[in-house]
């Protein structure tokens, strides 16, 4: 039987550690470590190091850091510009084209990198200007901008979805293809809205405009282009894992833009290596302070509990997942993705499988609902992001302005709900 | 109290040097198991093993460099909103409460490591690398947790009320 003692010992101290600015990645581990120590003693304190090792003995995880080394040189080596220029060159001259252009370049950044605040500084820091001086409103472009940054989280290769993998025991392979139409269908959402709410073009390019021109510029970014054919058609064609697939991204984004593009230089590379350990080192902390708490939430039998309530209470499936996508919500506000995930996954896996979730499927439902976590304040590391491009704007002015934006999330995420083939076509095929 | 703080800052730093170097090393090693697979057909025995030791040892040896350069993410809506003598024991108070986690990987993971020297434990591959070596690196990187909480301690201690703010835990939010 579940202690309710235990319980609210977790609770309080995971909410005194959070509410008072301790890093996140303490505050999990000292909530865990106190309803260990209340639960069974230090008896059980003895098994932790054992369960961190395993944890991060896990090829899975090992993927975290090398995305987030490729993500940082493509970064510093303006490839999403490259990217955005090319789409613009052909989409410009269309009313909306210019936010069709960003929203093509946010989804092929995304097939590149598994993170959004990533696309939104390189993409969003070239696009939004373009998009203001062509007269398109703050709400559009900031908009645009952080919804198309979001679809680096769920377009493969996603760190969400690996470390969805590693907690459920689900094919990264399989949760990388279930992501592309979702990720794909939020991406048709953001191109219709740019043509729609898009002002009707004022200036006319048509003079400057060359075919010959854009056609020079798509085939001399060719390399640009094949990274998703290299990072992920390894992986589909089982040439290398995802984690491989990694390593291999890193070497070629290495090679196009310290070689082919020369937008990185060897003494770049310290601060480079430096930016990507320390954002690697951050995450995989409150990866481990996530699994102290996960070893408190198996010892006191939470997440067991909780599906024992459900199966109980006999509540239809879909009220189970309506409730687990309020939760999310709400701490989507106030926490950034990792820590949501490594929260919530261990207790409500369980559950979903309880009710007859398909475990892919949900990883996917689990994943749209992190995009709105990036986009909704207060914490809404996409709209940080926005801000960093956009020092001269006030946090509240870009926030009131890319919030309307969470419709077109809610949209996707409403479809993948009641469509669950969406994101179950491919990988079953 | 300045040269310690300059000395423990210098050790901070070498550890996210070092641990950069590792995630540097990461790639190649993979990359070069997959070339010697695919090419070669003669996939090595240690790759795997060692990346696996590598990125723990990325993770433990830079718990405490984090800390001492505010990279660690929290929620600092209530720490913000303080000023003056709140905001500087607000800081030190969430900072020291760091110390009780850098505690148990300490001990725990130093009895974890002392266990698996005295027992003699070795890797279950063809490597055979003495176990207590990577257990090592859980109470390793606890030293290193708490003495980041002592230098930031130190740090906001040592400078003036304001510069608490300017010294906080993390980054975001």
């Amino acid at each position: 039987m579940i202690s309710p003692g235990a319980v609210a010992l977790l609770l309080v101290v995971l909410l005194v550690g959070l509410g008072t600015g301790l890093p996140i990645a303490f505050s999990l581990g000292l909530a865990g470590i106190a309803t260990i120590l209340a639960a069974s003693g230090e008896r059980f304190l003895m098994q932790l190091p054992l369960t961190l090792y395993r944890a991060l003995s896990d090829p899975i995880i090992l993927a975290i850091p090398l995305y987030i080394l490729m993500g940082e040189i493509l970064f510093r080596g303006k490839v999403g510009q490259q990217l955005f220029a090319v789409a613009n060159a052909w989409l410009h001259r269309v009313r909306g084209g210019t936010g069709v252009a960003a929203v093509a370049a946010f989804t092929f950044f995304a097939a590149i990198v598994g993170s959004s605040m990533a696309s939104v500084l390189t993409i969003g820091k070239i696009a939004i200007p373009e998009m203001r001086a062509l007269g398109y409103g703050k709400t559009l472009s900031y908009g645009l901008s952080a919804v198309g940054g979001a679809l680096g989280i769920l377009i493969p290769p996603s760190i969400p979805l690996i470390i969805y993998a590693s907690l459920s025991n689900a094919s990264p392979g399989q949760l990388f293809t279930a992501g592309i139409v979702p990720g794909l269908l939020l991406a048709a959402l953001l191109a219709v809205w740019a043509v729609i709410a898009a002002p009707p073009l004022q200036r006319h390019d048509d003079e400057a405009w060359s075919f010959h021109a854009a056609l020079r510029l798509t085939l001399a970014s060719l390399p640009d282009l094949a990274l998703p054919v290299v990072v992920l058609g390894g992986i589909y064609l089982g040439i290398y894992t995802p984690t491989e697939a990694a390593a291999v991204g890193v070497a070629y984004a290495v090679l196009l833009t310290m070689v082919l593009r020369h937008t990185v230089r060897l003494v770049d590379l310290p601060e480079i290596l430096r930016s990507a350990t320390r954002s690697s080192a951050m995450l995989l902390a409150i990866v481990i302070g996530a699994l102290v708490l996960g070893s408190a939430l198996t010892l006191i039998g939470l997440p067991q509990m909780l599906t024992r309530m459900v199966m109980q209470a006999e509540l239809a499936p879909w009220v189970v997942l309506l409730i687990m996508n309020l939760i999310w919500f709400v701490l989507g506000c106030f926490l950034e993705v990792i820590s949501i995930l490594l929260i919530t996954v261990p207790v409500f896996y369980p559950v979903a499988k309880a009710v007859g979730f398909d475990p892919i499927w949900f990883g996917i439902i689990l994943v749209i609902n992190m995009e709105l976590a990036v986009i909704t304040p207060p914490v809404g590391m996409n709209l940080f992001a926005l801000k960093a491009i956009l020092p001269g704007e006030r946090l509240e002015t870009i926030t009131r302005a890319a919030v309307p934006s969470v419709g077109l999330v809610l949209v996707a995420l409403v479809l993948v709900w009641v469509f669950p083939s969406l994101a179950l076509y491919l990988p079953r095929h | 109290m300045a040269k310690l703080i300059r000395v423990l800052t210098g050790l901070q730093d070498l550890c996210l040097w070092l641990s950069a170097a590792a995630l540097a090393a990461l790639p190649i090693i993979i990359i070069y198991d997959v070339v010697m697979r695919y090419l070669f057909r003669a996939p090595t025995i240690w790759a795997s093993e060692i990346s696996l030791y590598l990125l723990q040892f990325l993770v433990y040896f830079t718990l405490g460099a984090l800390v001492v350069h505010s990279g660690h993410v929290r929620v600092s809506f209530w720490i913000e909103n303080l000023v003056g003598l709140g905001r500087y024991w607000g800081e030190i108070l969430t900072t020291a409460l760091i110390l009780p986690y850098a505690g148990v990987l300490v001990w725990y993971g130093g009895l974890f490591a002392g266990n698996a020297h005295a027992r003699g434990m070795l890797s279950p591959t063809l490597l055979e690398i003495p176990l207590w070596i990577p257990y090592g690196l859980i109470p390793a990187g606890g030293v290193l947790l708490a003495l980041g909480a002592v230098t930031k301690i130190l740090v906001i201690a040592a400078g003036p009320i304001e510069a608490a703010a300017r010294h906080g835990n993390g980054d975001h939010g």
